[in-house]
């Protein structure tokens, strides 16, 4: 007998077994509850986190501009030297 | 708020009216209504699981993180097909990855000896044995076709109801169940299923 009949044989079989019954509506409801409350929870640290990212990034763009004009404080010193002349 | 689409005005599906009205009521937060949602749909999930684990604390777990992922994914929902398509859809999802994480583990059962004459002689075959035999030589195959495989021989889906089932084409689903029929036709022989069970009427 051709392989592939006997299983589609066995599959009429199996489509008729006896199935388990079990409620889960209780658990899922349960899960779901709790990852809400999960989220509930995450909520203000999410603002402080948000809070915090804008006020790095304000911080960042002063001090890059900062970093910009500084300028070394030993260039004070040897400005007039280089002017100068030696001899 | 309103659950149907309209695709450029051609159609637009309804779902039953009692789906239609427990899921806006979820989405509006009423959790009584998913409860009835999953106390309505479950028997049949519970059916489609049990095809992809023989076990019944697994399917218990495979259930629940079916109708958690549906919870979670609710707003997705758009009504263009029946609820329970979409579910089963999901479903499908769950199952597929139970049988990848089976692979990586390489939790395949040894053969047992197969005895699936039945007592009475009115059933030829016991199905649960015919099933756990089905599901042995299932589980040889690879996560992808064993999917296709389980639910065009347990579930009796036609190529277009995988193809909704698992997302894929129907071209790419006809392709992958011819391929999977070779490697388990292969796998078969080479237990002797055909002689061992050459009875069956």
């Amino acid at each position: 007998m051709d392989t592939l009949k006997t299983i589609e044989k066995l599959a009429k079989a199996a489509r008729s077994e006896a199935l388990p019954a079990f409620d889960v509506s209780s658990y899922v409801l349960g899960q779901t509850r709790m990852v809400q409350v999960q989220r509930a929870n995450l909520l203000p640290f999410e603002f402080f986190a948000a809070l915090t990212a804008v006020a790095a990034s304000i911080v960042i763009v002063l001090s890059v501009s900062a970093w910009q004009t500084i300028i070394n404080p030993m260039t004070q010193l040897i400005a007039p030297l280089q002017e100068s002349s030696l001899w | 708020m309103s659950i149907y689409k309209t695709v450029a005005g051609s159609y637009n599906i309804a779902v039953e009216n009692l789906d239609n009205n427990d899921i806006c009521d979820s989405l509006a937060g009423d959790s009584k209504a998913f409860e009835r949602l999953v106390i309505r749909y479950q028997p049949r999930i519970i059916r489609l699981m049990w095809r992809f684990c023989r076990d019944r604390q697994t399917c218990e777990r495979l259930v629940q993180d079916v109708f958690v992922e549906a919870y979670f994914s609710l707003k997705t929902y758009k009504a263009k097909a029946p609820f329970e398509h979409w579910l089963s859809r999901i479903a499908s999802r769950v199952g597929y990855r139970h049988f990848k994480e089976q692979d990586k583990e390489k939790q395949t059962l040894p053969l047992p000896d197969f005895d699936i004459a039945a007592a009475d002689s009115q059933q030829a075959v016991e199905p649960e044995k015919a099933a756990e035999l089905l599901y042995w030589l299932l589980a040889k195959l690879p996560a992808t076709d064993r999917l296709a495989l389980t639910l065009v021989y347990l579930e009796d889906c036609s190529i277009k109801d995988v193809a909704v089932k698992t997302g894929w084409s129907a071209p790419a689903v006809k392709m992958r169940l011819s391929r999977a029929r070779k490697k388990l036709k292969e796998i078969a022989e080479k237990e002797k299923i055909s002689e061992r069970f050459e009875w069956i009427p």
